[in-house]
């Protein structure tokens, strides 16, 4: 098993810097000049040789006349110590532009996950266990539309709804304006203002784990264990959590687990409907404002997590069927 | 209750979903009815029920609503920029950063009023003298009046009013990567920026209620000279503590402490002296040259470079510590959701017309383009500045009509959208074919389709708020060409620019495909025009009404648009010397947008010196001294002189509207919305957020 572990994490390291130096050579071949475009706007107010001079110490500051291999390296070796760099265009390190954004999505995806694995799971059983019936049809519908349905319209219609019409909830953002209570009043408030996003969130949500756990439900209820089961008087319950849902997790599990990571994923269109300052609205403008050293940081972030969930996926077969054995 | 609601809420949700679903009813799903679902509730609001859903809710339990408007005195102000937290313009402030500033930052010795006019700020100067040197340079003395504070209650002092000056100016903020260039128009300011000299010659501390700025001989005359020798109070302790002061012995002021150590000015001298006198590797040889062309700093320089920069960066994105001078002092950030609160500075004296805030409260928050409207309707926020889209307006317009809880303000835009064109090469290098295309182009039709009939069509480069404008607009509009919309008049401009030939050499007929001039070279030139486009909706615009139209193809032109990323326009527009193709391209005309400073400088925009041209600083590469010294003229003028001032201006804009460097095709009209318990609303183009909230009051 350990020797599994280091095996595996000595690909990561390389599948890392692999990825590094892809994303790395790639956003820095994009054209545009990086200098020019933040010098530009000083420059009618200062005289051509003036301008010239800043422009070449802005670019000496970017380490733009450096040859692409040397920047990688100074770039990466910074990334190994733990700096990330500074924002071009927030002049500050990118790890001070990303904590609260960071700190947002984290907290408006564990009650998005909750939520949706909260209702996926239980339903996904049901309609596995009901399979055919007007109930099971009736979900597989609700679910497909959640889906397929763009989120954008989903947002709309939610906020012209519930927001404007019925003014249940506010059409967006996390706090009420100049909010003025205790912590616990503060938490409520962001959770009334979170209702709309998260409720997209999970219908949109609904589809994907409710279908995947109703079809591996349904092929471990098909198995002739289950019939042994319920031949040998077991009451249904047991049928279906002890023997079927145990049996059919293996598969469920990856999707669960991929989900659970996702817990840092910003999703960029709920965030910019709902004005919150979230990981997606982060990364989509930061690709707009070219600033690079912001983008490559939240993508190595994201590598990195990938790894780690494909790592812990495989690991969790092992603890979820005694059948599966990680060797290396 | 909140819980309840949330409860019911998602069972709605739920149901919501079912009912949509409902017209399945088979085992396979149906197709998703995407655009119904989007616009059926949108198109029928259903108003009347929606009222008294409202209603009820009032009725049953406090609604929702009400912790927004019940909040007294209060103005939310709802912008799509979030604030950073980095009010201050060294670095990279954004807009509401700025607006955070301008509140926070006042008692200047100049402000604006809202027509973009400076005043000498009465209610903070005591006194302002202004005496020319011998060298041609003016000194302006400004004394300041008695009774001055910060919000925390410190007395605001001449010092004060320099060290803004000092610090962005200083060689030790180009280090910490500031961009400011805050004494830029002041005596002696490349010496001290260079960290060639210790002392700022232009900038005097007289005593502890007098200061003067001198403004440099080579910035003379000036209309706005005096705005240039004008500052306004900066903590300097706030930022590097009270280690550091600022002194002068009457040669101008330094930095007297630790901070001032963080450079070595004679190594720095010394390297500069060697360079201009092209004896670089023989000085370089000495010690402390050697240090300056390194430009790194000594260990010890090290350690203070490294403690100023901490306490700077703290400083920086400083919240209740914030000193304000302000009308507002910050009381809160949330980094979080980017909410910026400032409430009232009682001890601010008012503005230049001794005008003091009565709100309360200010609140800033980053809405939605495609919800803020909605924000505004439910009470979320209450002021909505800067709309310039058509559905926007429309949406808030109706809601102003629909009662009377909103109300809204327009003003035209201080800038323009345009098609930009390069006048050195391909066939716009005639000043016909500049002409021609803009009679090929029907400009109403082009606003009324881009701006949803909130905007018009400007002649020149000016904005229509502008107050120059405004006091020569009979004469201007007299006096310029409107390049209506007229197909025939082109036609005759490219004759006269002679495109006379078709592609075999002869005559051009109606149905030849493009028209041709024979070069001198005798090789015959195509009448194209290359378009690098952004893509944008103005783009897509001019697609249909000039790339597409069939009157330009009759005319016997051809464009050809490339649509790139907007970095990559940019670097083409400038010919950035760094990459060959961008550095020679033939790319003829490109649409872009402008918006005009307070100040009103068109200085080098038409330089014909061949350095700055190189520099990108001519972008029409229009090469016209007549054009270039009429520009340049504008604010070479006394400022007294206000009459000369519109003149010149009137002067170049006739000008230009002749030589046509660009089309101008649409100026906005700019609207605010706001909740109708915001009273004697008032703003401009001109004016910052800081005159917003000043002149408007919360009716009771």
């Amino acid at each position: 098993m350990l020797k599994y572990i280091i095996k595996r994490i000595i690909y990561m390291i390389f599948v890392f810097f692999v990825m590094s130096i892809l994303l790395f050579f790639l956003y820095n071949m994009i054209p545009g000049d990086r200098a020019m475009q933040e010098v530009l706007p000083l420059k009618e107010r200062l005289r051509p040789a003036q301008f010239q001079e800043l422009y070449e110490q802005t670019r000496k500051e970017m380490g733009l006349d450096d040859p692409l291999i040397l920047r990688y390296k100074r770039w990466v070796t910074e990334i190994l110590k733990g700096n990330l760099g500074d924002s071009d265009r927030q002049k500050r390190p990118v790890i001070d532009i990303i904590k609260p954004p960071m700190r947002n999505t984290i907290f408006i995806n564990i009650f998005a996950i909750t939520l949706a694995l909260g209702i996926t799971i239980p339903l996904g059983i049901r309609t596995a266990v009901k399979k055919d019936s007007t109930f099971d049809r009736v979900v597989q519908v609700v679910t497909i539309v959640g889906y397929s349905v763009p989120v954008f319209i989903t947002a709309l219609v939610f906020i012209y709804i519930f927001a404007v019409l019925l003014r249940w909830f506010p059409v967006s953002g996390m706090n009420t304006a100049n909010f003025d209570g205790t912590k616990w009043e503060k938490l409520l408030d962001t959770m009334w203002h979170l209702a709309l996003p998260l409720a997209i969130l999970t219908l949109t949500s609904l589809a994907g784990v409710t279908r995947y756990v109703r079809a591996a439900m349904a092929d471990a209820l098909s198995m002739d264990y289950i019939k042994t089961a319920r031949a040998k008087g077991l009451s249904e319950k047991t049928v279906i959590y002890s023997h079927a849902w145990r049996n059919a997790l293996l598969p469920v599990i990856t999707l669960i687990i991929g989900w659970v990571m996702s817990i840092f994923s910003g999703a960029f269109i709920i965030e910019s409907m709902f004005s919150l300052n979230g990981m997606g609205r982060l990364y989509i403008d930061s690709l707009n404002y070219k600033d690079f050293n912001v983008v490559l940081a939240i993508q190595m972030f994201y590598i990195i997590i990938s790894l780690m969930g494909n790592l812990i996926v495989d690991l969790s077969y092992g603890l979820v069927d005694p059948r599966v054995r990680i060797d290396g | 209750m909140m819980r309840k609601k949330i409860t019911i809420f998602l069972l709605l949700a739920l149901l919501l979903t079912s009912v949509l679903a409902g017209c399945g009813g088979t085992d396979e799903p149906a197709p998703a009815p995407e655009e119904p679902a989007a616009e059926a509730p949108a198109e029928e609001p259903a108003e009347e029920p929606a009222e008294e859903v409202a209603e009820e809710e009032e009725e049953e339990d406090a609604p929702f609503v009400s912790e927004y408007v019940g909040q007294d005195n209060t103005l939310i102000f709802g912008d799509t920029t979030g604030a950073s937290g980095d009010w201050e313009t060294f670095w990279a402030n954004n807009a509401m950063d700025y607006a955070v500033l301008q509140l926070t930052q006042k008692q200047a010795t100049m402000e604006w009023d809202f027509e973009g006019a400076p005043h000498v700020n009465e209610t903070a100067v005591e006194n302002v003298e202004g005496t020319e040197n011998e060298d041609g340079s003016m000194t302006y003395t400004w004394t300041i009046k008695e009774g001055l504070v910060w919000s925390d209650g410190s007395p605001i002092t001449a010092q004060d009013y320099v060290s803004g000056i000092l610090f962005g100016s200083s060689p030790q903020m180009v280090k910490f990567k500031s961009k400011s260039q805050a004494g830029y128009y002041l005596k002696g300011f490349e010496d001290f920026y260079k960290g060639k000299t210790r002392v700022f010659e232009g900038v005097n501390l007289i005593d502890d209620k007098t200061f003067a700025l001198t403004v440099d001989a080579q910035h003379r005359p000036n209309f706005y000279e005096q705005v240039n020798a004008s500052s306004s109070p900066f903590n300097l302790s706030y930022w590097i503590g009270d280690d550091t002061v600022i002194k002068d012995d009457g040669e101008g002021c330094y930095f007297d402490g630790e901070f001032a150590e963080m450079i070595n000015y004679e190594a720095v001298a010394a390297a500069e002296e060697a360079e201009e006198a092209e004896e670089a590797e023989e000085a370089v040889e000495g010690e402390e040259a050697e240090e300056a062309e390194e430009e790194d700093l000594t260990p010890e320089q090290q350690v203070l470079f490294d403690k100023y920069n901490e306490m700077i960066q703290k400083a920086r994105f400083g919240v209740d510590n914030w000193p304000s001078s302000g009308p507002y002092v910050i009381k809160s950030f949330d980094e979080q959701t980017k909410e910026v609160v400032l409430t009232i500075n009682d001890k601010y004296p008012g503005n230049f017309e001794g005008v003091k805030p009565s709100i309360q409260t200010v609140v800033i928050q980053e809405v939605q383009t495609e919800t803020s409207m909605d924000q505004l309707r439910t009470g979320q926020v209450s002021l909505l500045t800067g709309q310039m889209s058509g559905d926007e307006i429309n949406t808030g317009l109706d809601m102003v009509e629909e009662g009377d809880e909103f109300d809204f303000v327009s003003y035209p835009r201080a800038g323009y959208g345009l098609i930009d064109f390069k006048c050195d090469v391909g066939p716009t290098r005639f000043v016909e074919v500049r002409q021609a295309l803009a009679k090929l182009l029907d400009r109403n039709e082009f606003v009324q389709r881009f701006t949803g009939g909130f905007g018009s069509v400007v002649h020149g480069p000016y904005g229509e708020g502008q107050w120059f404008y405004q006091e020569t607009k009979d004469e201007l509009l007299d006096l310029v060409d409107f390049y209506e919309y007229s197909p025939e008049d082109a036609i005759v401009l490219l004759e006269e620019a002679g495109f006379t030939l078709n592609g075999d050499g002869e005559d051009f007929q109606e149905g030849d495909e493009l028209r041709h001039r024979m070069g001198d070279d005798g090789e015959l030139e195509p009448l194209v025009i290359k378009w690098s486009s952004s893509g944008n909706e103005v783009s897509k615009i001019l697609d249909v009404l000039l790339a597409e139209s069939p009157e330009v193809k009759k005319a016997g032109i051809k464009i050809e648009e490339d649509t790139m990323d907007f970095t990559e326009l940019l670097n083409y527009y400038y010919r950035e010397q760094s990459d060959e193709k961008y550095a020679v391209n033939d790319y003829n005309m490109f649409n872009l947008a402008t918006n005009f400073n307070k100040t009103y400088d068109m200085t080098d925009n038409f330089t014909t010196d061949p350095e700055k041209v190189a520099l990108g600083f001519n972008g029409n590469y229009l090469l016209d001294p007549e054009l270039e010294a009429a520009a340049n003229a504008i604010v070479k003028t006394d400022p007294t002189d206000l009459e000369g001032f519109k003149q010149k201006f009137v002067d170049y804009v006739v000008l230009w509207n002749e030589l046509l460097p660009q089309v101008p095709l649409y100026s906005n009209e700019v609207h605010d919305f706001f909740s109708s318990n915001i009273v004697e609303y008032q703003n401009s183009a001109m004016a910052d957020m800081s005159m917003v909230v000043l002149y408007a009051k919360m009716a009771q």
